[in-house]
């Protein structure tokens, strides 16, 4: 009994300081002052200027969305093109050293180090760039660049997420879509996709997440070009780093994380199997 | 013959991995042993970075930052997977999903809160911050593989040393806690690096004062790529050094990953 | 008394009392009384969810029962924790432990071993403690430097000898070896040795066969010397071969041990060979236990006859003692003490059929299949409208016309355990009412006596008083034949899983059980398969009302029968 409370006292402080600061935050997005502490009075004021385009950083926050959710959505889908098609090929191939050199060239970006990527990125882009003699891009090619640095690190996510679902489905299916007369690509597009539909569908999800949160990689690459990571970066160094509007910007994206991270892990129907 | 379609499917994928994941990393070799000049130097590159009077301190403040952030993302990580694996919290995945929450939040928004409420708080900035900031951002990171290691140890292992006299603590550390190793040794690989390497978490968090070598590389970004190529090639020796050992000591299928 | 009672603990090693287990408030295990004599092999027969594997985990301390009691050796354990009991388990899967080796493995329990010690505390009092057996103080010689020898008192893990060793190169040598070690060393030895897996020490567990596997499983648990070794299954995952093997080596080391077996399975065969006595169970209750003799050649109801071995269960009635009429004849019999024209279960087991000429037989019949079984013929035959499995050794082929024949002992007369449905319902109109949480529709003119109603206004008269049945209750009765099995489930006011079948020459016998975990007995002429989802159809006409109290004047119980007559 006493250890019972003991554990969940332990539970509830790890929690509780993993949210102190997001709380806070929170909490003090409702009140007009850019600092963590002097309440000023209850208000809904910073979120109505966020809507409303009236807040100390509207543009430069207007920029950011648009730059991350464009590279986000891009990088999704890229991503989750490559990493389903690798998925599949990679299910198909039964020659162990190929497989092997494919899960190793998979496993690089994710367990690299983020900032040997950038650098790695950085090398590449300068190389091309000093050959097509390009300097600084219009914004068009600075967002594909990034797009192409951000797929370079989510694309073997997506692969990792289709691969297990191509693994637990039967191979049969595609075979006996053939033999019912199916060509190759109307039985992939007919009998496999369907299939692994979930695992592409979280694959895409995470490849977005993992665009729109990157941080170390977009900095190292790119300069002129804000996404929310980079301006947040860019706001550190003030007297009080998280505006109002910063805050409540950043309290909305955290609901929405919350509710999607709370609608994938919802309670589930455990079937009890007993004798 | 039916499987070529297939097989030729994943050729996009792997044009697009030489280019962007292999190319690069061979940049990285061919960089790091030559100078600004293009010209051939080999150990040129090295020789800079050992004169460079930082690194000493940056080096010593990493494996600090590293080792006690892991160790602590441990000690803690490891009870809660355990419990969160126990039916009083796994009934839903309400719990697991908690602790994950934090990880898909901006972790510069969690560190620069995190520095403002110790300011309120009126806490001096310094090491002991940045390792705390360091566990904030690694310790979903320790807990799930742990926890899915920990998931799949069929119960039938605890009673059949039950059966054969062991008390559950014993139980416990008989057969719990060596049969999670793998997902142990899973969670400190994603901690241990990570954290040495990561770049502005140090920066906000001691306001500058302690750099560690992610903040390190990135400056040297800045004026010299070949250098920081050359200790980008150090460090993925190292990791790939680290790989290999705790792959011989794991083996590949009970290993947990976080996806 | 007091002597009874010894001797009763002499007899007896384990007894289970009034057990009990409920899961979700479904009982799983129901008031099992079972007592297993010292050095006994006692077989838990049944189909899976018949309870066997949770009255096994009971034993072995895995799940606390919700009522009854577990004494072994005279002593109350059903609250003692597995790891106090001297009972060990062999595990349907094996649960070797994959971090260990085989050595290890075996040692698990041998480490963990707890001795009493009787030792003087500080205050100079003789205390009794347990403490693990790596700690138990033992006497050690010791030789000092100038010759004279003492002894001392070290733990057991510290105590050494000098002895002869022979070498891996087969050189004979004189060490130091410790005796713990030693010990602990035999003792696995013996154990790998009586599981015929010498040399297997230093393998991993993982690299072990099936077979292999549950030699270490069995040799792991044997080695702590358990009064009961419980058997969950353990030939479940080998293949036929092996597990043949297995079960003369199983029964070779229970015979060589001396200790008790307590084996849980669903395979007859496997019961029927390994034990000396054998329990046959079905949803968490006893049906029959004895030898496998008396289990087979003298099953008590239809449902171990059907369980136990190929048999030809057919619906008869004795008229009188000694006689019994099935498949439209009258057979002699040895079985006395049935109310005269009961109806009653009739057991024939295939190879007790004589097949004679045509007419020469108590019954006709006519060949309809045959099929070669190795050491047999196995024949199917119709007579009397009944279809008959005959085992033989002579070859009939389809066509031919026989008589048969059956010696009276080999007749096996059971009283039948549910000769119609008889559930409690509640109206709900004066048409219909719920039983077991569906709602069916009666025409009340026809399931009551003396019964009228009057269908425009409503009104329904028993016995000429007018009775509104809404809220009402009583008990329905329907017979087996009046249900309509439909596996549209929708289309029938219940449904319900097949539980069992049972073939009665001319149809089958189906036991299904509702939601509400009531069961419900139909006879159809369609084969169903097990857990089939089904819905329950009954005609408006077919059912009977009992124990109808708001009807004055009326006996309390009055059945179809009745009210045929």
């Amino acid at each position: 009994m006493v250890r019972k409370i003991l554990v969940r006292c332990f539970i509830g402080i790890i929690l509780i300081l993993l949210y102190l600061p997001i709380v806070w935050m929170i909490v003090f997005s409702f009140t007009d002052t850019p600092s963590f502490s002097n309440w000023n009075g209850f208000t809904f004021q910073n979120y109505i200027d966020l809507f409303t385009g009236q807040s100390s950083n509207a543009s430069r926050i207007n920029e950011a969305i648009v730059n991350t959710l464009f590279v986000g959505v891009f990088t999704s889908l890229l991503s989750t093109i490559l990493g389903t098609l690798g998925a599949i090929g990679l299910h198909a191939i039964h020659n162990k050293r190929v497989k092997a050199a494919y899960m190793v060239s998979n496993q690089i970006p994710m367990i690299n180090s983020e900032i040997v990527t950038a650098i790695s990125l950085a090398l590449l882009f300068n190389l091309v760039a000093s050959t097509i003699s390009i300097s600084d891009g219009t914004w068009l090619e600075t967002a594909i660049k990034l797009i192409l640095a951000h797929t370079t690190f989510c694309t073997p996510y997506v692969l990792l997420n289709v691969l297990p679902r191509l693994q637990k489905s039967d191979n049969k299916i595609y075979e006996a879509a053939l033999d019912l007369g199916c060509t190759p690509a109307k039985a992939m597009f007919k009998v496999v996709l369907p299939d692994i539909m979930p695992g592409i569908v979280v694959g895409a999800i995470l490849a977005f997440t993992l665009s729109i949160d990157d941080f170390v990689i977009t900095k190292v690459n790119v300069t002129s070009f804000e996404t929310l990571s980079t301006m947040l970066y860019g706001l550190k160094s003030g007297k009080h780093p998280l505006p109002a509007d910063i805050k409540s910007l950043f309290s909305i994206i955290f609901f929405i994380v919350f509710a999607g991270v709370m609608i994938m892990y919802r309670p589930k129907n455990q079937a009890k199997s007993k004798k | 013959m039916r499987n070529t379609f297939r097989k030729m499917l994943a050729t996009p994928y792997a044009l697009f991995m030489a280019l962007f994941v292999i190319l690069p990393i061979v940049l990285i070799a061919v960089y790091a042993f030559i100078d600004s000049d293009g010209a051939l130097t080999l150990l040129g590159n090295f020789k800079e970075l050992a004169k460079e009077k930082s690194l000493d301190n940056v080096i010593k403040n990493s494996v600090i930052a590293g080792l006690s952030t892991s160790a602590i993302c441990l000690v803690i990580g490891y009870p809660i997977a355990y419990y969160l694996t126990k039916k009083e919290f796994n009934r839903t995945g309400v719990m697991i999903g908690l602790f994950l929450v934090p990880m898909w939040v901006n972790f510069l928004l969690r560190m620069m809160s995190t520095k403002a409420v110790f300011g309120v708080l009126g806490i001096p900035l310094g090491m002991g911050t940045v390792i705390y900031g360091l566990c904030y951002e690694f310790l979903p990171f320790m807990i799930m593989p742990i926890y899915t290691t920990l998931l799949k140890i069929d119960k039938m292992y605890l009673e059949g040393a039950e059966d054969l006299g062991a008390t559950p603590i014993k139980a416990f550390w008989k057969v719990t806690v060596p049969l999670s190793i793998p997902g142990v040794i899973s969670g400190l690989t994603m901690v241990i690096i990570p954290s040495i390497t990561t770049f502005a978490v140090s920066e906000i968090l001691s306001d500058n004062k302690i750099k560690l070598l992610g903040d390190f590389i990135y400056n040297l970004k800045a004026y010299n790529l070949n250098m920081a190529s050359a200790i980008s090639l150090v460090l993925m020796v190292l990791l790939a050094i680290s790989m290999i050992i705790t792959n011989k000591v794991s083996d590949d299928e009970a290993g947990g990953g976080i996806w | 008394m007091e002597d009874k009672n010894k001797n009763n603990k002499e007899e007896y090693i384990i007894e289970l009392n009034d057990l009990t287990k409920i899961y979700d408030g479904k009982t799983v295990v129901d008031h099992i009384n079972l007592k297993v004599k010292r050095g006994a092999f006692v077989t838990l027969l049944g189909p899976s969810g018949c309870g066997k594997t949770t009255t096994l985990r009971m034993i072995a301390g895995f799940e606390r029962p919700d009522g009854g009691s577990i004494t072994l050796e005279g002593k109350d354990i059903a609250d003692l924790p597995p790891y106090k009991r001297p009972v060990n388990t062999v595990f349907q899967k094996y649960a070797l432990f994959p971090h260990l080796n085989v050595y290890k493995n075996i040692a698990f329990g041998l480490k963990l071993k707890k001795v009493e010690v009787t030792k003087k505390n500080i205050f100079g009092k003789e205390v009794t403690k347990l403490v693990n057996m790596a700690y138990m103080p033992v006497e050690q010689k010791v030789v000092k430097k100038d010759g004279s020898e003492t002894v001392k008192t070290v733990p057991f893990c510290r105590s050494y000898q000098m002895m002869t060793v022979t070498t891996k190169k087969g050189v004979k040598k004189i060490k130091k070896v410790n005796m713990y070690k030693k010990f602990i060393d035999d003792k696995v030895k013996h154990a790998l040795k009586i599981v015929g897996l010498s040399d297997y020490e230093e393998r991993d567990v993982n690299s072990l066969s099936g077979g292999q596997q549950q030699r270490v499983a069995i040799a792991r648990a044997i080695v702590n010397e358990p009064q009961i070794l419980l058997l969950d299954e353990p030939l479940g995952a080998l293949d036929l071969k092996m597990r043949q093997e297995m079960q003369l080596e199983l029964k070779d080391m229970h015979k060589k041990l001396g200790i008790t077996f307590i084996y849980v399975t669903h395979d007859q065969e496997e019961a029927l060979t390994m034990s000396d006595t054998i329990v046959v169970m079905k949803d968490g209750v006893i049906m029959q236990e004895g030898t496998p003799l008396e289990i087979y050649n003298e099953p008590t109801s239809a449902y171990v006859a059907d369980f136990i071995g190929e048999s030809n269960i057919l619906d008869g009635v004795m008229p009188e003692d000694k006689k019994v009429v099935f498949a439209g004849a009258e057979f002699e019999c040895v079985d006395t003490g049935f109310k005269p024209n009961e109806e009653v279960d009739v057991v024939i087991r295939p190879e007790d059929w004589v097949i004679k000429r045509e007419g020469n037989g108590i019954l006709n019949g006519e060949i309809t299949g045959c099929m070669f079984r190795g050491v047999h013929y196995e024949m199917t035959c119709v007579a009397g409208g009944y279809e008959l499995i005959l085992h033989n050794t002579v070859e009939y082929k389809p066509g031919r016309k026989i008589g048969l024949y059956v010696d009276p002992e080999n007749i096996q007369i059971m009283h039948k355990q549910h000769v119609k449905n008889t559930l409690p319902v509640k109206f709900t109109s004066n048409t219909t009412f719920d039983m077991c949480g569906g709602s069916y529709t009666f025409a009340p003119a026809a399931c009551f006596e003396n019964c009228e109603y009057d269908e425009e206004n409503d009104v329904l008269k028993i016995n000429g008083e007018e009775v509104v049945l809404k809220g009402k209750e009583a008990k329905a009765s329907f017979e087996f034949d009046s249900i309509d099995m439909t596996d549209d489930e929708d289309a029938a006011p219940l449904a319900g899983n097949v539980e069992s079948m049972i073939y009665k020459g001319k149809n089958y016998l189906v036991d299904i059980k509702t939601d509400d975990n009531s069961h419900i007995y139909a006879d159809t002429e369609y084969l169903w398969d097990k857990y089939d989802r089904v819905g329950i159809k009954i005609d408006a006409d077919k059912f009977a009302f009992s124990e109808c109290d708001f009807i004055e004047n009326v006996p309390l119980t009055y059945t179809g029968e009745q009210k045929n007559a």
